[in-house]
């Protein structure tokens, strides 16, 4: 009966002495495919072939070809000589098939339409050890395995399965596609051929199968060296130079003209880089063999051009469907990269395989990772990373290569960075705390709460506006600590980064994976905002370091942003129950209570809010978002804004009595000689932290992440550029003053900056996770390892601000040298105090850009200055002097202060005395037009001049309080410097620099005395004549109202506390019982919560 | 998200970005000297200062202060004096509007050498001060400097020069004097470190470290509070003020300098930079075409250019000169005769100038310069003494770049022995007005004009 068997005709090409040719042609006589015949092409100098074959497959046809001119010109020829086969069956001379390895082939050849199939190829002495099943290869001809060296064969690759390159050794290929490919190209001798005729295959649209239940054993003689290479035009030529050449050959020949070019260059740096790095290890061979290949291809210019014809010729798949076929990235640049990364320089420069592929056992330690994952592999965390090997993902993931994806790695990495915190802020437990920023010690808890419900306060010249919320935070958070009020800023200044790099984490959570949250953590800690505020002690920014990405979380969470609300609000449920806090309402009230609270201690944080709502709805117009129901920006703004100045009503109050300084709420403006450039600025650098060129690195490395990102996280990723762009546009036309006196201060805003920034690092450590094997090789997997490399870079300084122990913050301050400032008359005494608003160490009001006026009673600044309510009130007054001083329509400066108690005028140009080798303080100077001012003044003294302060002494000072003898109108101190009473001289005149003038009242032996203000803003009181010494006292009388403000908001402050559930459960206290039992709640409910 | 969706994103913020760095990095902020305004003393003031110092006591060549409001309210001057010997004299001048009023130091107060403060209620008063038998007069200063230089001075024999300094406020000021001379630089140990107490008057000697030297160029550096300083030239009992410059300058006019038989004129340079200065001056004079004179310094030294007699220069009444160099330099103009000379620095350029006959002898010359190199109109005012009338205009005078014109010629009403005071004003602070006193040979005492405010 004939068969019905396509026919096939097995080719064993053998040369030298083919050591397992009888092997081989046994096993193919073997077969139980009937409609197989056998030819053997001798080539060349082959020994007794006939004699050898014949005696184990009498029925095979021998060939003998005169020279050796490779194994594709020897399987060509043997094409010829055959007529009417419908497959070939090339085979390598040491292989050994299981007798049904061809049937299986031509079956899975039809079962899948396949123009080539490859069958299971194992180890020729242990069979269970896989050596191929089919191969890949990326875009620079590259064939990557997909197993690794040494699997076992447990089955786990059984799987009949398209493949881009069919391995050499046994292979079969149907006829007409042969005929159609022109069979190999005879310019191939040795090393890629198989490459070279999948590709072309692959090209013509056809499939390439593996089909593993054929199973075929290869000895590998030539791959591994046990025979030499004889072919001809292969004289002189290594493994690794035959290799390298034909891999470029088939690169140069099997692209479409664009990407050929584009493929080249990227080729060309990669081998750049190989040559460099090769030259470096005194590894000439391998940076000879890839020289040489660009020699030879230049050589063979002209068949590369008839090649690339052909091939044209042949096209079916275009570019770009030819990729997808292929693994993406460069394999050996992901090879090199990642096994840098875990094994270190000399292992990574072994890896580059210096024999190639071909000699994949020389270098052994370098197939496991030729898996094809690619770089990014060493960052994916989901099963479904690697799409071309499972077993691959499974050998790579037990590697303790893979850097903390492990909890105890993530941890150890917690917890080396907590402990190096601890070690740079060590000095910060202990140390003396200096002056600067807001650095001024706090009064005792009880008169910290006095502050907040106080009718009156010393600022300026005095004011009776409102206490500011600011002192009710203290004081609340001063109960914490029992009192000890001293510690808050020890705390602020050593956990708010730490805090802050929390909360970055907690913002980076459920977008992405712990290690890119964990990476993103140390990012914002790492950012010079952070140490700068430290080493400036600005306390009131770094709380908002500190809470500045829950802050964002929260709003981006209430604006929808994608990946932000994994699961629906709570049902609805009364203001006061339990489970209110889950609620839509809770949730929001939530977030104005966190900004109300922050921004009591730092007004601009409500203009952050403002810049994140913008800024996510200014994404929202060039990027939609797929869906969501958050509708109104403006509106949500508008509800914060409210809400927030309802919980801070004394200092909302404040604002509508400022008028045209309420804007000054947010900040003062700063000098714009003094303020950060444009590109420290981008460095998010103002300070002595971020200024050299190390400062790039993350800023480089958010970039980097922004390009990486995709998706969803590319959504959350335009947000937070469009955020970092408002915010620092908005920052850099403020520092010049080109939005009038809306100023916001500089660091609050740089702190959003570094947040954006942050959060952009650690989406693009989840882009390299999850996104990067999307893309193909390209700019993306430049920027990949760009960002990585940064971000290791940037580590380092890191490390260096942690070596004062204390990040840089001075150990002695300005303000502490000039304690001695109590002029040398009695009675009460104020010090004026100027400078840019960056350095001075107390909050004060803005009389010219670059110059801010504050003024302390009796010394330097304390506990009662640490706020300053942005009314300046009748202290106009002061600002008005100077003013006129600036502008040149007064020489009696000292004159027009008088009144005030100004004793000292302190002018500053840095917060702190440089001190060489010790401590290095930026200077911020003060206006010039202000020291020339000063200088002209008639009846200032320059006591003090120093590269950091100059101080004057006021020749007219007379004291806060003061008095005229009957008779005289010269002025002298009364009282002294810590009370507002004592002996009066009968029949004088007082006069007190105490402002507002109604609200005081001089009391004399008990009795008030009749008071004017002479069209001034001081009053003044006639003191009786009397036989008896007369005692006055000047005492307030000004109704509570600011008691009463203060104790309504601490009450809604309360009551919306309550609001969390509390009501529901204080419940008992009302009724008298506790509720046992507990209502059974809906199903519904229940399932909710 | 579609790559056709990220670019505008990307190119928004691209450009946002871009160009808000490039428009913040255009403009270099720099930390003001002084406010835009401009003036050191506007008329809305609240309170003013004068500081005039350099008055002196001896026989023939005391001198006093005059005072003029400008303003047609009435100004309260508190008036204070003080001598070299420590003695003050206090008073208070109430002067009304466009009035004038003068104190003599000598007859109110004991010493040799005096200054007056002034403190004014208010704005628009201004101040001169005349020595010398009438024959030399400098306004007085509004606000004390921190550095200070003046040149010429000759400590020859017959001759003296001192300057006269005052501390202005309340803070001891302390000083350094340097001296540069034709033989190079010199700081003699005991001019430095100077100290001088608050609101009091100080004179510091040439000829002691100086001796017979003939044009001393000298620079004060205040490290430590300001001064006034006025510099006293005597030859031949002829005294001469100089109220010097606050800082060099590369280019210096000097619009009224004689060229009469008879008379002696000189620019005298110092060079207080390290690098040599190549001055050059040019003369325009008539219809004559006069060679460019030059003259190179030695850093840290002195030089002067004759300009009068000079056989390259005919004598065809005043040369108009402009005085160029490679580097800041200080100049003055030094007009006499054979026998003696009368220093006198060079005029800053502004953009009003008052013109004020203190002296009651009436002006030589008076002329008006355009220094810059573009056309500029020139309004000239008068005060009305006799009423409290506002200005009103007299003239105005169009001059194109680098020209001169007579105010006698140009102003009908603006006589030699004027009785009002004129206001000569321009939009630009790029005049000069030019004075001489009426005497034989013409042009030997040159009288710098008050600043307009």
């Amino acid at each position: 009966m004939d068969s019905r068997a396509p026919a096939v005709v097995a080719v064993i090409v053998t040369t030298g002495s083919g050591p397992g040719l009888e092997a081989a042609a046994a096993s193919l006589a073997a077969q139980n495919y009937e409609e197989l015949s056998l030819l053997v092409v001798a080539n060349g100098d082959a020994l007794q072939v006939p004699e050898r074959v014949a005696a184990v497959a009498p029925n095979a046809f021998v060939r003998l070809l005169d020279e050796n001119r490779g194994f594709g010109a020897a399987c060509n020829e043997a094409a010829l000589m055959v007529d009417g086969s419908a497959f070939f069956l090339f085979c390598h001379d040491d292989v050994r098939l299981e007798p049904d390895a061809v049937q299986l082939m031509v079956e899975a050849a039809y079962r899948a339409n396949a123009g080539v199939v490859t069958p299971k190829v194992v180890a020729y002495e242990d069979p269970l050890v896989l050596l191929h099943v089919g191969q890949t290869s990326d875009r620079f001809g590259v064939v990557r395995e997909r197993v690794v060296l040494g699997e076992i064969d447990h089955g786990q690759q059984d799987l009949e399965r398209d493949v881009f390159v069919a391995p050499g050794g046994v292979t079969l290929v149907r006829a007409d596609l042969f005929s159609t490919l022109r069979g190999f190209d005879p310019l191939i001798t040795l090393f890629g051929e198989d490459l070279d005729l999948c590709w072309r295959a692959q090209v013509a649209g056809a499939r390439i199968v593996v089909a593993p239940l054929a199973k075929v054993a290869h000895r590998e003689t030539l791959a591994t060296g046990e025979r030499p290479v004889t072919a001809l035009g292969t004289r002189r030529a290594s493994r690794q130079d035959l290799h390298r050449r034909h891999q470029l050959l088939v690169v140069a020949s099997g692209w479409g003209r664009r990407t050929t070019v584009w493929t080249l260059m990227m080729l060309f740096v990669l081998d750049v880089f190989e040559v460099a790095l090769a030259l470096v290890g005194r590894d000439t061979d391998r940076a000879g063999a890839i020289v040489n290949s660009w020699r030879w291809l230049i050589k063979q210019r002209r068949r590369v051009r008839r090649r690339r014809r052909q091939i044209h010729g042949l096209r079916v798949l275009s570019d770009a469907e030819l990729r997808r076929l292929q693994v993406g990235g460069a394999s050996r640049l992901k090879q090199f990269l990642l096994t840098l990364l875990r094994e270190g320089y000399d292992r990574a420069r072994g890896i580059l395989p210096a024999e190639g592929l071909a000699e994949p056992l020389a270098e052994p330690l370098a197939e496991p990772a030729e898996a094809g994952a690619g770089f990014a592999a060493a960052f994916a965390e989901d099963e479904e990373f690697d799409e071309i090997a499972e077993s691959d993902l499974l050998e790579l993931r037990a590697r303790p290569s893979r850097l903390m994806t492990s909890f105890r790695a993530q941890a150890a990495v917690v917890a080396v960075v907590g402990v190096l915190w601890l070690i740079g802020s060590r000095n910060l437990v202990a140390m003396h705390l200096p002056l600067i920023g807001r650095l001024a010690p706090l009064d005792s808890w009880w008169t910290t709460w006095r502050h907040f419900f106080a009718s009156w306060s010393s600022n300026g010249v005095g004011t009776g506006t409102p206490g500011m919320p600011g002192y009710g935070v203290l004081g609340f958070a001063g109960t914490f600590v029992f009192g000890r009020m001293g510690v808050l800023p020890r705390v602020v200044l050593i956990f708010a980064v730490p805090l802050g790099a929390y909360g970055m984490g907690r913002l980076l959570k459920d977008r992405v994976s712990n290690r890119a949250r964990l990476i993103g953590a140390v990012a914002y800690a790492a950012m010079p905002v952070g140490f700068n505020m430290i080493s400036q002690g600005r306390v009131d920014v770094l709380i908002v370091v500190a809470s500045l990405p829950f802050i964002v979380r929260r709003i981006f969470e209430l604006m929808e942003v994608p990946g932000f609300r994994l699961r629906p609000y709570g049902e609805s449920v009364p203001f006061g129950h339990r489970g209110w806090r889950t609620t839509h309402a809770g949730v929001r009230m939530e977030l104005i209570m966190l900004i109300a609270t922050v921004t009591a201690l730092a007004p601009a944080t409500l203009v952050v809010v403002a810049l994140v709502i913008v800024g996510v709805a200014l994404a929202r117009v060039f990027e939609p978002d797929p869906s969501h129901d958050f509708r109104g920006p403006g509106r949500f703004l508008g509800s914060l804004v409210a809400n927030v100045a309802i919980f801070l009503l004394p200092l909302s109050i404040d604002v509508i009595l400022a008028g045209r300084r309420a804007l000054e709420v947010f900040g003062l403006a700063r000098g714009p000689w003094s303020v950060p450039s444009f590109t420290l600025l981008l460095r998010d650098a103002d300070g002595t932290f971020g200024v050299s060129w190390w400062g790039w690195l993350l800023p480089v490395a958010a970039l980097f992440a922004l390009a990486l990102c995709r998706g969803e996280r590319r959504l959350i990723a335009s947000k937070a550029l469009a955020i970092a762009a408002v915010t620092l546009v908005l920052t850099a036309l403020a520092s010049r003053h080109w939005l009038g006196s809306f100023s916001p201060d500089l660091d609050v805003m740089l702190t959003l900056y570094a947040v954006m920034l942050a959060l952009l690092i650690g989406l693009g450590i989840g882009a390299l996770e999850h996104d990067l094997r999307d893309a193909g090789f390209g700019w993306r997997q430049f920027a990949a390892g760009l960002s990585v490399v940064t971000l290791v870079i940037a580590s380092l300084p890191f490390l260096a601000s942690f070596a004062s122990g204390r990040f840089d913050l001075p150990t002695t301050s300005v303000a502490e040298s000039l304690s001695a400032l109590a002029p040398s008359s009695a009675g009460g005494f104020r010090v004026l105090w100027l400078g840019d608003p960056s350095v001075l160490p107390l909050p004060g009001w803005s009389v010219a850009p670059g110059l801010e006026a504050a003024t302390s009673m009796n010394g330097l600044p304390g506990g009662a200055t640490l706020f300053s309510p942005p009314d300046s009130g009748t202290s106009d007054v002061i600002m008005e002097a100077l003013q006129s001083a600036m502008a040149g329509r007064t020489v009696r400066l000292g004159q027009l202060l008088a009144p005030a108690g100004i004793s000292t005028i302190v002018v500053m140009n840095s917060s702190a005395p440089e001190l060489a080798g010790v401590q290095h303080v930026p200077l911020h100077h003060a206006p010039n037009v202000l020291l020339n001012a000063l200088n002209n003044q008639s009846d200032l003294a320059l006591e003090l001049h120093t590269q950091s302060v100059e101080v004057f002494s006021n020749s007219l000072f007379h004291g806060i309080v003061a008095a005229t003898s009957p008779g005289s109108t010269k002025l002298v101190p009364i009282f002294s410097s810590s009370s507002f009473s004592g002996a009066l001289t009968s029949g004088s005149t007082v006069v007190a620099g105490l402002a507002p003038a109604g609200a005081f009242a001089l009391s004399v032996n008990g009795r008030a005395t009749p008071r004017t203000t002479f069209n001034t803003w001081t009053p003044f009181y006639q003191v009786a004549s009397s036989t008896t010494p007369p005692t006055g006292t000047i005492v307030l009388h000004q109704f509570p109202l600011n008691g009463l403000i203060a104790l309504f908001t601490l009450g809604m402050w309360g009551i919306v506390w309550l609001g969390f559930g509390w009501i529901h459960r204080l419940e008992w206290l009302f009724t008298g019982r506790r509720r046992r039992v507990q209502a059974p709640r809906p199903v519904e409910e229940t399932l909710d919560a | 998200m579609r790559n056709a969706l990220r670019l505008p994103l990307f190119v928004a913020v691209a450009v946002a970005l871009g160009a808000t760095g490039v428009v913040t990095s255009f403009e270099s902020a720099t930390n003001p000297s002084r406010l835009p305004s401009g003036l050191a003393v506007s008329m809305n003031a609240e309170s003013t200062a004068l500081y005039c110092t350099g008055v002196s006591a001896h026989p023939g060549r005391h001198g006093r202060v005059s005072f003029y409001n400008t303003s047609t309210a009435s100004r309260r001057l508190s008036v204070s004096v003080v001598s070299d010997t420590g003695h003050t004299f206090a008073t208070s001048i109430e002067l009304a509007g466009h009035a004038s009023q003068s104190i003599e130091p000598s007859v109110v107060d004991q010493g040799n050498n005096f200054a007056v403060a002034v403190q004014v209620s208010g704005g628009g008063v201004v101040g001169e001060e005349i020595g010398g038998s009438l024959t030399t007069e400098v306004p007085c200063a509004a606000a004390g400097v921190t550095h200070w230089y003046a040149t010429g001075f000759n400590t020859l024999v017959g001759s003296s020069a001192y300057l006269s300094v005052y501390n202005p406020t309340a803070t001891s000021a302390v000083l350094n004097v340097s001296i540069y001379t034709a033989a190079g630089f010199s700081a003699p140990q005991s001019y430095q470190g100077l100290s001088v107490p608050a609101h009091a008057q100080r004179e510091i000697d040439l000829g002691t470290e100086v001796v017979n030297t003939a044009n001393v160029g000298v620079g004060v550096t205040v490290l430590r509070g300001s001064i006034v300083a006025v510099g006293v030239q005597s030859a031949n009992n002829v005294v001469s003020l100089d109220a010097g410059v606050a800082s060099a300058t590369s280019e210096t006019w000097f619009p009224l300098v004689t060229t009469a038989q008879g008379a002696t004129a000189q620019i005298r340079v110092a060079n207080p930079n390290h690098q040599r200065a190549n001055v050059t001056l040019d003369v325009a004079l008539g219809t004559y075409h006069v060679v460019p004179q030059t003259l190179s310094l030695a850093p840290f030294s002195s030089g002067l250019i004759n300009v009068t007699p000079n056989s390259a220069i005919p004598a065809a009444g005043y040369a108009n000169l402009t005085l160029h160099s490679n580097v800041p330099v200080v100049s003055a103009l030094a007009t006499g005769t054979k026998t003696w000379i009368a220093l006198s620095s060079p005029v800053t350029p502004g953009n009003a100038f008052l013109v004020n006959d203190f002296t009651d002898v009436g002006f030589g010359a008076a002329t008006v310069t355009n220094t810059s190199s573009r056309p500029i109109t020139v309004d000239v005012s008068s005060y009305l003494s006799s009423t409290l009338q506002v200005v009103r205009d007299v003239g105005a005078i169009k001059l194109t770049g680098g020209q001169t014109e007579s105010l006698f010629l140009t102003i009908p009403s603006f006589s030699i022995t004027p009785s009002e005071t004129y206001l000569v004003s321009s939009a630009t602070p790029s005049m000069v007005v030019s004075l001489t006193l009426p005497t034989r040979p013409p042009g030997v005492y040159v009288v710098a004009p008050l600043d307009g405010r």
